[in-house]
């Protein structure tokens, strides 16, 4: 999956595959009020960037992103990074 | 000639000539945001530095007292804002952002005085986590202003 769909992600001298997602969801809502946020995730192979953390910054198809969080998904096999455009 | 629009309106338009003196001159400023009105249809960026929208949340009656004969409300304003998270520091820029929304209400006591009889009166504010996901840290002030009505005017 990662080698069909990734594209190249950089980090500390580490050049991995990792699936960049970019959706709108509403995040915020408050009373008459709701805020939508871009979210940007990358999904790389648990431990292909070792001991990664937020906050750092990545790159991403040659993009610069600000690591916001960084989570383990499903059996641990996958990390998530969430991303903000930097 | 058209009548005045609603005072809620009236109000709303001067709370964001209030909110728009932030960072002008930038050195007596801790922030420089950037004033919106309304809710964005669009996603909120995190990459356009401190962002306000402020917008009219309720209009409260306030009940008569004995022998006065006139028509009170509370209108109710909320001021979202949103900063950049880098290294984690959103929080304390927002709440730099706060106080910069709070030191302009307060100057702007006496005009607002003289516009609708009462100053904007600053309400409880609160940091949303909720943004985190994109970038970006997030808090809401209230803000009330009481309104006391003309027939002509309400």
């Amino acid at each position: 999956m990662l080698a069909e769909f990734g594209v190249p992600v950089e980090w500390d001298g580490h050049e991995v595959k990792g699936i960049r997602d970019e959706v709108d969801v509403e995040l915020l809502s408050g009373e008459g009020a709701s805020f939508a946020g871009h979210q940007t995730s990358v999904l790389v192979k648990t431990g292909a960037l070792p001991n990664i953390a937020a906050p750092t910054t990545i790159l991403v198809e040659s993009r610069l992103y600000r690591v916001a969080r960084v989570e383990q998904v499903d059996d641990g096999a996958l990390t998530r990074l969430m991303c903000a455009a930097e | 000639m058209p009548p005045a629009e609603a005072s809620e309106n009236r109000a709303l338009d001067a709370l964001v000539n209030v909110l728009l003196t932030i960072g002008a001159p930038a050195a007596s400023w801790l922030t420089v945001p950037t004033v919106n009105v309304g809710i964005p249809p669009d996603s909120v960026p995190s990459d356009a530095g401190a962002l306000l929208y402020v917008h009219h949340v309720r209009t409260e009656a306030i009940p008569a007292e004995v022998g006065r004969a006139y028509h009170r409300n509370r209108a109710y304003f909320h001021v979202y804002g949103f900063v950049p998270d880098r290294d984690s520091g959103g929080p304390r820029l927002l709440l730099n952002l706060k106080a910069d929304v709070l030191r302009a209400v307060f100057a702007a006591e006496g005009s607002v005085t003289t516009l609708f009889g009462q100053p904007f009166f600053p309400g409880s504010f609160g940091y949303r986590d909720d943004m985190i996901s994109a970038g970006m840290s997030a808090g809401v002030q209230e803000l009330t202003l009481d309104l006391e009505l003309s027939h002509t005017q309400p």
